[in-house]
C-alpha cells in the first residue's frame, strides 16, 4: 500500500468521532453531580497524552507504534507488547460492540437475538476496514456531519418542546470540587481521551508527530466541547437527580421531546449517533489490531479484517453476563488495569527507552 | 500463518476477559474461564468463533485459488482463467 | 460470469432483506391493540388489578364510522404486581397490547394513599410508556370507573382526559402538571413534595358505561377535575381544590393562561359584582431565605392581561381606571395567594410550592441543614407575594355599555 498521507480535516473528523461516538452516552459516568464539568476539567491532564505520543512519534522519525515497541524494547519483548496491543485493541473493540448492542437491545428490538445482531454488525465493520484507514478517514466526515447535524437536531427539538430547563443544574458543585476532579483522573481521562493511543499505529499514514499534535489537539478540545454540551442538554431536560438513575441519559433526554404531540420519540435518533459511532470507532480498533497481527505474523494486509471481526462479535457477547458487569467492569477494572498500564505506564517506558538508546543524532 | 495469529489472539482475548472476571466477580482463575468458554448456556459464540477460524483457514490454505485450479478446466472456455467460481473476481 | 455476478447480487439482496428486517421484533397491526388508557387500583384477590382501556380501532374511524359499536373495550386484570397483571391480560383478550400510546395513567385513591413508590418503577422503567404519560389520581370513585365513562364525542376515555387535562391547564391552571418524569422530578429532589392532578366523576357511572348513554344531550356521567392530589413523600394525604391548586402553580410558575373575578368595588353592597381579568403571560419567581429557623418568601407574580368583563362602570379610557382595576387585581391574588399558603400550612404541612426547591437550587449549603425536615420549616413559613400585573387593553370597548345620561 502507498503510504500516502490523509487529509488533515479527515483526520480531525475521524478523531472526533472516534472520541465522541460512545462517551456520548456511556461518557462521563454520573457519579458526581456536576458530571458536565468533569469533562472539561479532564481535558486539560489529557493534554498530556498529545505530549507524550507526539514525543514517542517525533523521536523515531513518525515510525508507527508497533515498530517503535520493537525498536524501544527489543524484538522479542517489543514483539510481546504488540500482541498485548492488538488483544487490548480487540478487547475494546469488543466492549464498544457490546455497549451499542446493549442500547440497541433495550431500546429498539428487544427479542432479536444477539448473535445474528452482532454477527451483522461486525461484517460491516469488517468491510469498512477493507479500504485501509484512508478509507476510514474519509467515511468518518461523512459520520460527524450526521453525528453533529443529529446532536444540534436534538438540542433544538428539545429546546422547541421546552424540556430545557436551565434551573435544573442547580444546586452547583454541591459535593464540592473534590469530587468532580477525582472523577475527572479516574475516569474521564483515560476513556474517551486516552484512547486516542490506538491513531499512533496509523502514523505513516496520517502525518507523523507535527500532524499529530495539532489535530489531534483540536480534535480533543472540540471532543470536550461536544460532551460538556451533551451532559449540559442531559442535566438540563433530565435534572441532576434523574440523570443518575437513567442507564441511557441521552436517550431518556430524547425520549421527552414532544413538539404539539407531532414529533414525539425521537430515540431512533440517539440509536443512529451511537450505531455511525461505534461502527467507525470499531473499524479503526479492529484495523488497528489488524495491524499489528500483520506486523507480527507477516500476512498480506486485509486478510485478517474478516476473521478479527467475527472474533470481536463473539468476544461482545462473552465479554460481559450482564450489565451491571459491564458498567463495573468498564468504569473501574478495565481502568486499573488495562487503561492506565497501556496507555500511560507503557508508553512512558518505551519513550525513555528510545531516549536512552537512540540519543539524537545517532538513531538507526 | 493466520490461523496461527487468529489463535494467539483469541487465547489472548480469553485471558484478558477472564483475567478481569477473576477482579470482577473474585473468582478462581479455573472457575473463571471456564463460565467464560462459550460452551455453555449460549453456544452461539461458538459458531461465530468457528466460523472465524474457517474463514482464516479459507485464506490461508488459499482456497480460493485451488477450487479455480480444481474445477478451471471446466471454465476455462470463457476466457484465460480469470474467473473464479462463485467467488467475485476483482478484475471480471 | 456475468451470470454468476448477479445471481450473487440478487443472492446477497435476498439474504439482507431476511436479516435487516429485524424480524423477530415484528408485530403485526391487526394482531396488537393500542392501549389508550390505563387504571390501577387495589384487587379483590391479589395486591393490584390493572384495568386497560383498549381501542376497537374500526369503531374510532371518523368516516367510516364503523358499525355501532363500542370504541373502546376495558379489560381488567388481577396480579401481584403491575407487570404480571398487565402480562394476564390476555388470558381476557386475543391480541397483543400495545403500550406506547398510552394516554393517562389513572391510580385510584385508595392505593396513593398507601404509597405509589411501590408500583411507579415499573412505569418508569418500561421504554414504551412514554415520560410525558399523563398520570393523575381517581378521587371519589374506583379508578376503571375513569376508563368506563364513555362521552358524546364517541372517543376514548383516556384521549378525552387527556386532552382534558391539558386544556384545563392551558386555560385555566386549576391542575397541576402531572407527568411520569414529574413524578420521578418531585420524588428525587429536595425540598418539594409531589402533587399529582386528581379528577373525580359527577354522575351516574353505572348508566354512563352503555353506549345508550351518549345517545343523551345531558351525559349521565363525566369526568371532572378536581385539583391536586398531595403527597407526604409518596403517600396521599388529602385534595386541594382547584382555586387552592391554581394559585400554587400560580406560585412555582406553572400558569400561563388565567382568569380571575375580582369582586368590584363596594358601591353597592348588595350586588358587588365583578371584574374580570384575564392574563395571557403569567410568569412568577421566589426569594427564598432563612432567619434563624423561619423561612422567609417572597413570591414575585407578573402577569400581563387584558381585561374581560366588568360588572360595574370603570372608565377605561382613563388612565386611572386601569390602576385601580390593576390595583384591585393585585390585592386580591396577594390575599389569595397568602389564604392558599396558610391553608396548606394549616391542612397538610407540606411544601407543595417548592419553596424547599428553590432554597436547596440556589443556597445548596444554607439549605443543607435544613434538609432533614423542612417540611417543618415550611410550616412556619413567613410568605409575602409580591404582585405586579398590568392590563394592556379593555377589549373592544372602553367603559361598559350604559347610558351616560345627559347630566345636569
Amino acid at each position: 500500500m502507498v503510504p500516502s498521507k490523509t487529509n488533515a480535516v479527515d483526520m480531525f473528523a475521524m478523531q472526533l468521532v472516534f472520541l465522541l461516538s460512545t462517551s456520548i452516552i456511556f461518557g462521563t459516568p454520573s457519579v458526581v453531580p456536576d458530571s458536565w464539568l468533569v469533562g472539561i476539567i479532564a481535558f486539560f491532564p489529557a493534554c498530556l497524552f498529545i505530549v507524550i505520543y507526539g514525543a514517542m512519534l517525533s523521536s523515531q522519525k513518525n515510525l508507527g507504534l508497533y515498530p517503535l515497541l520493537e525498536k524501544a524494547w527489543g524484538k522479542v519483548v517489543g514483539r510481546g507488547f504488540v500482541l498485548i496491543y492488538a488483544t487490548y485493541f480487540l478487547y475494546i473493540a469488543a466492549r464498544n460492540i457490546r455497549d451499542m448492542i446493549e442500547l440497541i437491545m433495550s431500546a429498539l428490538l428487544r427479542m432479536s437475538p444477539v448473535p445474528v445482531l452482532t454477527t451483522l454488525f461486525v461484517l460491516i465493520i469488517a468491510y469498512a476496514t477493507l479500504g485501509g484507514i484512508q478509507a476510514i478517514a474519509r467515511f468518518a466526515s461523512l459520520v460527524l456531519c450526521i453525528v453533529l447535524a443529529m446532536l444540534f437536531m436534538l438540542a433544538v427539538l428539545l429546546m422547541f418542546s421546552s424540556s430545557i430547563i436551565l434551573e435544573q443544574m442547580l444546586p452547583f458543585l454541591s459535593k464540592g470540587i473534590g469530587p468532580v476532579v477525582q472523577s475527572a483522573f479516574q475516569h474521564s481521562i483515560w476513556f474517551p481521551y486516552g484512547e486516542i493511543i490506538v491513531f499512533l499505529v496509523f502514523q505513516q499514514e496520517l502525518g507523523g508527530a507535527k500532524g499529530f499534535r495539532r489535530v489531534t489537539l483540536y480534535a480533543f478540545l472540540s471532543a470536550c466541547f461536544i460532551l460538556s454540551i451533551t451532559d449540559l442538554i442531559q442535566v438540563w431536560t433530565l435534572g441532576i437527580e434523574g440523570k443518575k438513575y437513567s442507564s441511557f441519559a441521552l436517550l431518556d433526554a430524547a425520549r421527552l421531546i414532544n413538539i404539539a404531540n407531532i414529533i414525539t420519540r425521537m430515540d431512533a435518533v440517539i440509536a443512529l449517533i451511537i450505531i455511525f459511532g461505534t461502527l467507525l470507532k470499531c473499524s479503526v480498533f479492529l484495523f488497528a489490531c489488524a495491524e499489528g497481527l500483520t506486523h507480527i505474523f507477516k500476512g498480506q494486509q486485509g486478510k485478517y479484517n474478516f476473521p478479527l471481526a467475527l472474533l470481536a462479535g463473539a468476544f461482545s457477547i462473552l465479554v460481559t453476563r450482564n450489565s451491571a458487569e459491564h458498567m463495573i467492569e468498564g468504569l473501574k477494572y478495565v481502568i486499573y488495569t488495562l487503561h492506565i498500564p497501556l496507555q500511560l505506564v507503557v508508553p512512558l517506558l518505551t519513550l525513555l527507552l528510545l531516549r536512552i538508546r537512540y540519543r539524537k543524532g545517532e538513531s538507526t | 500463518m493466520i490461523i496461527l495469529g487468529l489463535f494467539i489472539i483469541s487465547v489472548l482475548g480469553l485471558l484478558f476477559m477472564s483475567m478481569l472476571d477473576v477482579l470482577v466477580f473474585k473468582q478462581q482463575f479455573l472457575q473463571a474461564i471456564v463460565h467464560l468458554l462459550p460452551i455453555y448456556p449460549d453456544t452461539s459464540t461458538i459458531f461465530i468463533i468457528a466460523a472465524a477460524f474457517l474463514m482464516a483457514a479459507w485464506t490461508d490454505f488459499d482456497m480460493t485459488k485451488r477450487l479455480k485450479k480444481k474445477f478451471g478446466s471446466q471454465s476455462n472456455k470463457q476466457g484465460g482463467g480469470e474467473n473464479g467460481g462463485a467467488k467475485q473476481n476483482k478484475r471480471g | 460470469m456475468r451470470f454468476m455476478r448477479i445471481a450473487g447480487v440478487i443472492m446477497l439482496c435476498c439474504s439482507l432483506t431476511i436479516a435487516c428486517t429485524g424480524c423477530w421484533d415484528q408485530t403485526e397491526l391487526n394482531r396488537s391493540s393500542l392501549v389508550t388508557g390505563m387504571a390501577l387500583e387495589p384487587g379483590d384477590h391479589m395486591k393490584y388489578k390493572v384495568t386497560f382501556e383498549v381501542v376497537n380501532a374500526l369503531e374510532t374511524d371518523p368516516n367510516k364510522g364503523g358499525k355501532g359499536g363500542t370504541p373502546t373495550a376495558v379489560f381488567s386484570k388481577e396480579g401481584n404486581s403491575i407487570a404480571e397483571a398487565t402480562q394476564k391480560i390476555n388470558e381476557n383478550l386475543e391480541r397483543m397490547i400495545l403500550i406506547s400510546h398510552i394516554r393517562v395513567i389513572i391510580i385510584d385513591e385508595r392505593l396513593a394513599r398507601k404509597g405509589i413508590n411501590q408500583f411507579i418503577d415499573v412505569l418508569q422503567r418500561n421504554r414504551y410508556i412514554r415520560e410525558d404519560v399523563l398520570v393523575l389520581v381517581g378521587k371519589g370513585s374506583k379508578a376503571s370507573d375513569f376508563l368506563k365513562t364513555v362521552y358524546a364525542r364517541g372517543q376514548y376515555a383516556g384521549y378525552k382526559i387527556q386532552l382534558q387535562v391539558e386544556t384545563y391547564r392551558k386555560v385555566y391552571g386549576g391542575i397541576p402538571r402531572s407527568h411520569l418524569y414529574d413524578v420521578a422530578q418531585a420524588l428525587l429532589t429536595e425540598g418539594r413534595v409531589l402533587l399529582l392532578g386528581a379528577i373525580s366523576i359527577t354522575g351516574d357511572v353505572e348508566k354512563s358505561e352503555s353506549l345508550d348513554a351518549i345517545k343523551t344531550v345531558y351525559p349521565a356521567a363525566v369526568v371532572r377535575m378536581a385539583g391536586a392530589a398531595v403527597f407526604r413523600g409518596d403517600k396521599l394525604i388529602g385534595f386541594l381544590s382547584n382555586e387552592h391548586t391554581r394559585m400554587v402553580m400560580l406560585a412555582s410558575d406553572y400558569v400561563n393562561n388565567t382568569l380571575f373575578a375580582i369582586p368590584g368595588p363596594d358601591v353597592n353592597p348588595s350586588n358587588p359584582g365583578a371584574i374580570a381579568v384575564q392574563f395571557y403571560h403569567m410568569h412568577s419567581h421566589m426569594h427564598v431565605k432563612m432567619d434563624g429557623n423561619t423561612p422567609k418568601v417572597r413570591v414575585v407574580v407578573e402577569g400581563d392581561g387584558k381585561i374581560t368583563s366588568i360588572d360595574e362602570n370603570i372608565k377605561l379610557s382613563t388612565i386611572q381606571g386601569f390602576e385601580k382595576v390593576e390595583a384591585m387585581t393585585r390585592d386580591y391574588v396577594n390575599e389569595q395567594m397568602l389564604k392558599t399558603v396558610s391553608y396548606v400550612q394549616k391542612k397538610f404541612g407540606v411544601d407543595v410550592f417548592g419553596f424547599g426547591q428553590h432554597y436547596y437550587r440556589y443556597h445548596f449549603r444554607k439549605f443543607k441543614p435544613f434538609a432533614q425536615n423542612w417540611d417543618s420549616y415550611f410550616v412556619k413559613a413567613e410568605v409575602k407575594v409580591d404582585s405586579n400585573f398590568t392590563l394592556r387593553r379593555p377589549d373592544l370597548k372602553t367603559q361598559k355599555v350604559m347610558k351616560d345620561g345627559i347630566g345636569p
